[in-house]
């Protein structure tokens, strides 16, 4: 086994690794040692025990990297434990790397790192590696921040969470040997979680109802699962120890201090992790009976559930290994992994305000659990979708929208083969009630991911009504109409123009039929008629693929410069395009893109027209917000990009003033200035676009809640009025839109009370900014 | 050469894709590659003589990150039925998209 098959030699350190990585994985083929996990460490232990004289430096960092390995975590606190018994020197030196690698960690605030680690160090209590006291004293100076006035609650989260999720691996022998620390670490923790504020958990669930689960914050779930255990006597049934096994190689073991931890200074700086909601979608009633779902708040739900998470969020980016990892997760019971990976893999797609991971890694990493396990996990999958349909009236609206963008990709892998008569029912509902909108999006995504004939063939009689509309485009100067409209002539002699590959300045000619008009003061105001008969038509000539539409657009280009001047005729291009292709949404979004790209339209021109009277019947259609994200996110990107070139410049200027010899690539303060001028007309207009929205839904939710009130006084009667699932599409899209963009928007929330509210503001929106105010706190 | 050959594939943000369906159409292909991130612009593969599609594309995006993720999450997935097969290409060159029919 020294040699690979392709007859080259294996080097030490490539053996070092293989075996280290791979130390109780008992489907490696490398493996050494007998068939048992615990012969297999022991075997590991001895080989590099051999080799510590020659390789320490090189042992010591396998090992760091491995302590990151969270599913393998009390296989290597069991090794360790045995290279301490026989080489406590070899150990300290290791300890001390760990404490050095832990500050680096603490210092460039890579959180996920810092909590595996302290959870590590924990582990080692058990194996006699560590002494109880000196891992105590970490979490006492993490508890002490609890006190601390200054520290924002999403920093002092995140060192109690540290805390109690790693109590369960070593509270029974904390419980044994220092019990009064202990209680007093969880009494100081006990009245910090009573004591927390939770404004924001409404923002972050994605039920609006706890029935049938309730929707709890994560420390406060997992406080009462820590309670649980302890009135259990700090005994859990999940955790695999296989150091339980060498408790008498220990017994002589030589405890090691490990250096104290100290969490750096508090730093305005840095991003801590989140508040979280725990999502859960199964209780034991839902999976079959021969396996028991532990309760939500007993601690080995959370130890499995976290766990998962863990080799989600260590393998995310090798889906093969990610599912395999997943299946193989070791486990003391028979529980049913199948339902809690689906729902570990759903509560991470829901989470808000975005997913951890790209929603395209959820879908490939279903597919591959799929492929896997082809017997179980399509039903578990099946069964969950129902779950989730059966109670999509009272989830969040972008929630919603990731489960038909899932659920789509999915069927596309699988032929589009679901029993969709079973949801016949909702096609009698109202095009605003939550499934029938689901199943539209999904079937809108489906022809997306597929095209329109194919949604006809597989879509039943029953449920014939929710087809999408054929996505041709809708010209109006070929229709029936044609005759009658003013700008028939001129289209038709666009239109062969662009069949003729005429230059621009030719079609800028032929558009001079349609005359402007005087605007006074000698300006010329641009016909409307101009634009959009323009616009159609071009589009129209376009229309037949995407490279199309792209190539029309980059020829003529210099056309849209010329006649698209104001927003006032931004919004005639966006409405021309919308009339052409208001049957493609797919076209809409792409073009729109594009059109922004290639600067004939700007953000807020376009955030004006989503709000504008054209988009009132496709307000709650998913692919606005799909646009209006877009366009966000661009212009988001821009600040961005704009402020990391000011940074290294000003850094640049910085150096060259201290040394002044170095001439060449000096930059100058007027340099500096431009740049930062730039950089702040550029947040001016990100600022103007953000506010552009929020007045327009304050605008359009007020109008709805005004009706609501007129109508429960019963002043005013008859006025068809909109419904209260159309409330809940627009203002869960507010809610979203405030949440995801939370770092960009925040910094202007004085202003924007300031700005709209007024001493009878809605409860609506005083509530929402409460909420949201708390978000960060 | 080979090394410089090497040195713009690891530079690349351009994928070949593979495996796909005569029919399968430009817009398709969009929605399932931009769900990897922004998509730069899409080259059918067409016919030499018949200058139709003829089973392959290249897609690129505005950057490498985004192509890698479509290199992790799409590549041996399926469109219309089919598996595809990404592959790093070194940047499409006018006349490259005509293939074997």
């Amino acid at each position: 086994k020294r040699f690979r098959s392709d007859g080259g030699h294996v080097s030490l350190e490539e053996e070092l690794e293989t075996y280290l990585y791979r130390v109780g994985e008992l489907n490696d083929k490398n493996r050494i040692g007998g068939y048992s996990v615990e012969s297999n460490i022991e075997a590991t232990a001895n080989f590099v025990l051999d080799q510590i004289s020659q390789k320490q430096k090189e042992i010591i960092d396998i090992l760091l990297e491995c302590a990151r390995l969270p599913e393998k975590l009390t296989i290597y606190s069991t090794l360790l434990g045995l290279l301490n018994s026989k080489n406590p020197d070899f150990v300290e030196e290791a300890m001390d790397s760990l404490a050095t690698s832990l500050r680096n960690y603490l210092n460039q605030a890579q959180f996920s790192a810092v909590h595996i680690l302290i959870r590590f160090i924990s582990d080692l209590i058990n194996v006699k590696v560590l002494s109880p006291k000196s891992v105590l004293n970490i979490y006492e100076k993490m508890v002490d921040l609890t006190h601390e006035q200054s520290s924002p609650q999403v920093r002092t989260d995140f060192y109690v969470y540290c805390i109690l999720s790693s109590i369960p691996w070593n509270g029974r022998i904390l419980y044994e040997q220092h019990g009064p620390e202990l209680d007093e670490i969880l009494d100081n923790i006990k009245s910090y979680i009573e004591n927390r504020t939770k404004d924001h958990l409404p923002l972050l669930k994605v039920w609006s109802i706890d029935d049938p689960h309730p929707q709890e914050d994560y420390l406060d779930c997992l406080w009462i699962q820590i309670k649980k255990l302890e009135e259990n006597d700090w005994k859990e049934s999940q955790i695999i120890r296989p150091y339980v096994s060498f408790e008498a190689s220990f017994k002589n073991s030589t405890l090691h201090d490990f250096p104290l931890i100290i969490p750096p200074e508090y730093n305005p700086q840095t991003l801590y992790p989140l508040p979280r909601v725990v999502f859960r979608m199964f209780d034991y009633t839902d999976v079959p009976e021969e396996f028991i779902l532990p309760g939500c708040h007993s601690i080995e739900r959370f130890l499995v559930e976290e766990q998962l998470h863990s080799v989600v969020n260590t393998y995310y980016l090798d889906r093969k290994q990610c599912a395999n990892r997943l299946i193989q997760l070791p486990l003391t019971n028979r529980i049913p992994l199948n339902y809690m990976i689906v729902e570990v893999i759903f509560a991470q797609l829901f989470s808000l305000p975005r997913p951890a991971h790209l929603e395209i890694f959820y879908g490939s990493l279903l597919l591959e659990l799929c492929k896997l396990q082809p017997n179980y996990m399509p039903i578990v999958l099946a069964q969950a979708t129902e779950l989730l349909f059966e109670r999509i009236e009272n989830m969040k609206t972008v929630c919603v929208e990731r489960f038909s963008n899932w659920f789509s990709y999915h069927l596309s892998n699988f032929q589009f083969k679901w029993s969709w008569d079973d949801w016949k029912d909702c096609a009698n509902e109202s095009l605003e009630a939550p499934k029938n909108k689901f199943l539209r999006e999904t079937l809108i995504r489906c022809m997306r991911l597929s095209y329109h004939q194919r949604i006809v063939d597989f879509i039943p009689e029953s449920i014939n009504s929710l087809v999408p509309e054929n996505p041709k485009p809708a010209y109006k100067y070929v229709s029936d109409e044609a005759a009658d409209l003013e700008g028939t002539p001129v289209a038709n002699r666009l239109l062969e123009l662009f069949k003729e590959r005429a230059i621009p300045e030719d079609v800028f000619s032929a558009l001079r039929d349609i005359p402007d008009s005087d605007a006074g003061g000698g300006e010329v105001e641009i016909n409307p008629l101009k634009i959009e008969v323009f616009t159609a038509t071009l589009l129209f000539f376009g229309s037949k693929s995407f490279s199309h539409a792209f190539a029309a657009l980059a020829k003529y280009h210099m056309i849209f410069k010329m006649i698209v001047d104001s927003e006032k005729s931004q919004l005639i291009v966006l409405q021309s395009l919308h009339d052409v292709w208001k049957n493609h949404r797919q076209m809409i979004v792409v073009l729109v893109d594009k059109m922004l790209k290639t600067q004939i339209v700007e953000c807020s021109t376009i955030a004006k027209w989503v709000f504008s009277e054209q988009m009132r019947n496709d307000f709650t259609f998913f692919y606005v917000w799909e646009i209006m994200h877009s366009s966000i996110n661009r212009m988001n990107k821009q600040v961005e990009k704009l402020r990391l070139e000011y940074q290294n410049l000003n850094e640049k200027y910085k150096k060259s003033d201290l040394a002044s010899e170095s001439v060449q690539d000096e930059i100058t303060e007027e340099e500096l200035e431009d740049k930062l001028t730039t950089l702040n007309t550029l947040k001016e207009q990100q600022k103007k676009l953000f506010f552009i929205i929020i007045e327009n839904f304050f605008a359009v939710l007020s109008d709805y809640l005004i009706k609501v009130e007129i109508k429960i006084e019963n002043v005013e009667q008859g006025e068809t009025f909109k419904s209260p699932n159309w409330f809940k599409w627009v203002s869960d899209r507010f809610e979203d839109f405030l949440l995801t963009h939370n770092e960009e928007i925040l910094p202007y929330l004085n202003e924007i009370k300031t700005q709209f509210f007024t001493s009878n503001t809605n409860k609506y929106f005083t509530n929402l900014f409460k909420m949201y105010s708390s978000f960060k706190e | 050469t080979r090394s410089e050959q090497e040195r713009l594939l690891s530079q690349s943000n351009t994928l070949y894709v593979g495996n796909l369906s005569f029919y399968t159409t430009e817009e398709q292909i969009h929605e399932l590659f931009s769900r990897a991130g922004d998509v730069k612009r899409i080259i059918m593969g067409l016919d030499r003589n018949k200058k139709t599609p003829c089973g392959f594309c290249f897609v690129e995006y505005y950057t490498r990150a985004d192509a890698e993720n479509c290199m992790r999450y799409i590549n041996g997935t399926r469109l219309d039925d089919r598996l595809i097969r990404t592959d790093w290409d070194a940047g499409f060159i006018e006349g490259r998209q005509y293939g074997r029919g």
